[in-house]
């Protein structure tokens, strides 16, 4: 019994084809429209390369507030008028933006590192238990909490129209700086003998509060503002967490990336706030939010776990801890201070209702 | 070479330009960082100057009476501080783990950073280990200082 396979082709493919097979091409895409035809980016520092800067002056390139469509059409691309809806949930420019995005991203590409390759990891040398243990304890946190930002862009990502492509390359930048943060304290956990360590139920509970936060804003302004605002002035008393080279140098790359991402979260922030359709009601939510997480700094700062390692570690040994304490006080006074300052820039004054107090309580 | 002058800073500009391949590996450093060399009496003497980094170059350096209305940030320290960094750095090629920039300003003394808000100032961190790179250079000159 004769049977009929069914074409893989529908009826108008199927004509194409035949066409093709003819010679007879569509050629319809050299006729269509081309609204960025002739334009000729131009390199405004050829030492630098061709940037999304330059890209973007070439046909004023900046994005609309609110795009109509909803898919990945590229901004300036002519678009077939059945396109599907991706879905996304972030349509608005003030629900993602920042104005330092395109730069930032510029940055990030230029300033990426390996973990494997940039660190001297062969002048690795035997240390005192207490400083090993100590070095580990941190490395293990660290470990632990970098990865929160790349899960949490990660999970907004898809979520971003993508006529807002500047920001979702920035955060990819950051998905993978944050990767990388998790694969140098891992390595320096397990490359000197200390090992993995522990791991808390109270930085558990933080890192699961960003990740199941309702909405971006929310998130980026815990992860980005306060939590990476955090670890920053951490990975700058890396200097003084040092115990030689290698360690120096992971201390001072982590604390690149991590500039880069606390300024978008502040920039975004101030975006946010400068253009919410309801400006007064963001304020108040944002400052409802910034109540509550507040109080989750002490219990970072109190945590014997988390500070008595940095003190050893910044005395030069647990005989010298009272004079470590001296810089992780040092460290409270700073924190709290940029952190202050960061939500001045944003347009979300925390001076006057911060209950952080200005004086560790140690 | 004397210290601190434009022609010490344009030294170490000219030292960098001869390291550009680690220059362009560190990436771009869009900054432009005030010198601040406080003469030992205090503040309000001294001397001043503008490094503008571009790119994977600093492209310009300059002496200046008020960094702080052009920079993004300015670094503040002692001829003392300044001195010891470079010997320092001259000595070990390359600073010692207490006498990286970044040690030496962390507790705003002896060398502290000033900026008009904070993400001027976060610049510094976004940038450090260019502007490390940079004045590591000071291990190939040499420097002669006042006292």
């Amino acid at each position: 019994m004769a049977t009929t396979t069914p074409s893989i082709y529908t009826f108008e493919q199927q004509e194409y084809i035949d066409s093709v097979k003819k010679g007879r091409y569509d050629l319809q895409w050299l006729k269509d429209q081309r609204p960025t035809w002739g334009i000729r980016a131009k390199l405004k520092d050829p030492e630098r390369g061709l940037t999304l800067q330059d890209v973007n002056a070439a046909y004023a390139g900046e994005p609309e507030d609110a795009p109509k469509l909803r898919t990945m059409a590229p901004r300036g691309a002519v678009v077939d008028p059945d396109v599907p809806d991706m879905g996304y949930a972030y349509n608005e420019k003030y629900l993602v933006w920042a104005d330092n995005i395109v730069p930032l991203y510029e940055e990030a590409v230029a300033r990426q590192w390996s973990a494997t390759r940039d660190i001297p990891w062969d002048e690795l040398k035997p240390l005192p238990e207490d400083i090993e243990r100590s070095q580990c304890q941190i490395c293990t946190l660290l470990t632990e909490v970098e990865m929160i930002a790349s899960d949490f862009p990660a999970k907004w990502l898809w979520q971003m129209n993508q006529h807002f492509h500047e920001v979702k390359m920035f955060l990819c930048t950051q998905a993978m700086d944050e990767a990388r943060h998790l694969e140098v304290f891992r390595k320096r956990a397990l490359a000197n003998g200390g090992g993995l360590m522990r791991c808390l139920t109270g930085t558990e509970l933080f890192l699961r509060t960003i990740l199941h936060a309702p909405t971006y804003i929310q998130g980026s302004f815990l992860m980005h503002v306060l939590g990476e605002g955090l670890v920053l002035d951490i990975f700058r008393g890396g200097e003084f967490l040092a115990q030689n080279r290698i360690e120096k140098e992971i201390y001072r790359l982590c604390m690149q990336d991590e500039a880069r991402h606390v300024s978008y979260g502040t920039m975004h922030l101030k975006y946010f706030l400068e253009h919410h359709p309801n400006q007064e009601s963001a304020l108040a939510e944002m400052h409802a939010l910034a109540d509550v997480a507040e109080m989750g700094i002490p219990g970072f700062l109190t945590n014997p776990f988390i500070i008595e390692p940095l003190a050893v570690l910044m005395g030069g040994g647990v005989k010298h801890i009272d004079r470590g304490m001296e810089a992780v006080r040092l460290v409270w006074t700073r924190m709290r201070e940029e952190y202050l300052n960061r939500c001045e820039i944003a347009g979300l004054d925390r001076r006057s209702r911060t209950s952080v107090p200005e004086k560790p309580p140690y | 070479m004397k210290f601190p002058t434009v022609e010490w800073f344009q030294a170490l500009r000219e030292q960098a330009r001869q390291r550009a391949e680690t220059f362009r590996r560190l990436g771009f450093c869009d900054a432009a960082v005030g010198i601040r060399v406080l003469a030992e009496g205090g503040p309000g003497e001294g001397r001043a100057y503008l490094l503008r980094f571009d790119g994977y170059r600093c492209k310009a350096v300059e002496a200046t009476a008020a960094p702080e209305k052009i920079a993004d940030f300015v670094l503040e320290g002692k001829y003392s501080a300044w001195k010891e960094m470079i010997e320092n750095i001259k000595a070990n090629g390359g600073p010692d783990l207490k006498h990286s920039l970044n040690y030496l300003t962390l507790p705003g003394d002896p060398i502290r950073v000033v900026a008009k808000d904070q993400l001027k100032q976060d610049l510094f961190f976004r940038y450090n280990g260019t502007l490390q790179e940079f004045f590591n250079g000071a291990q190939h000159l040499e420097t002669e200082f006042a006292a």
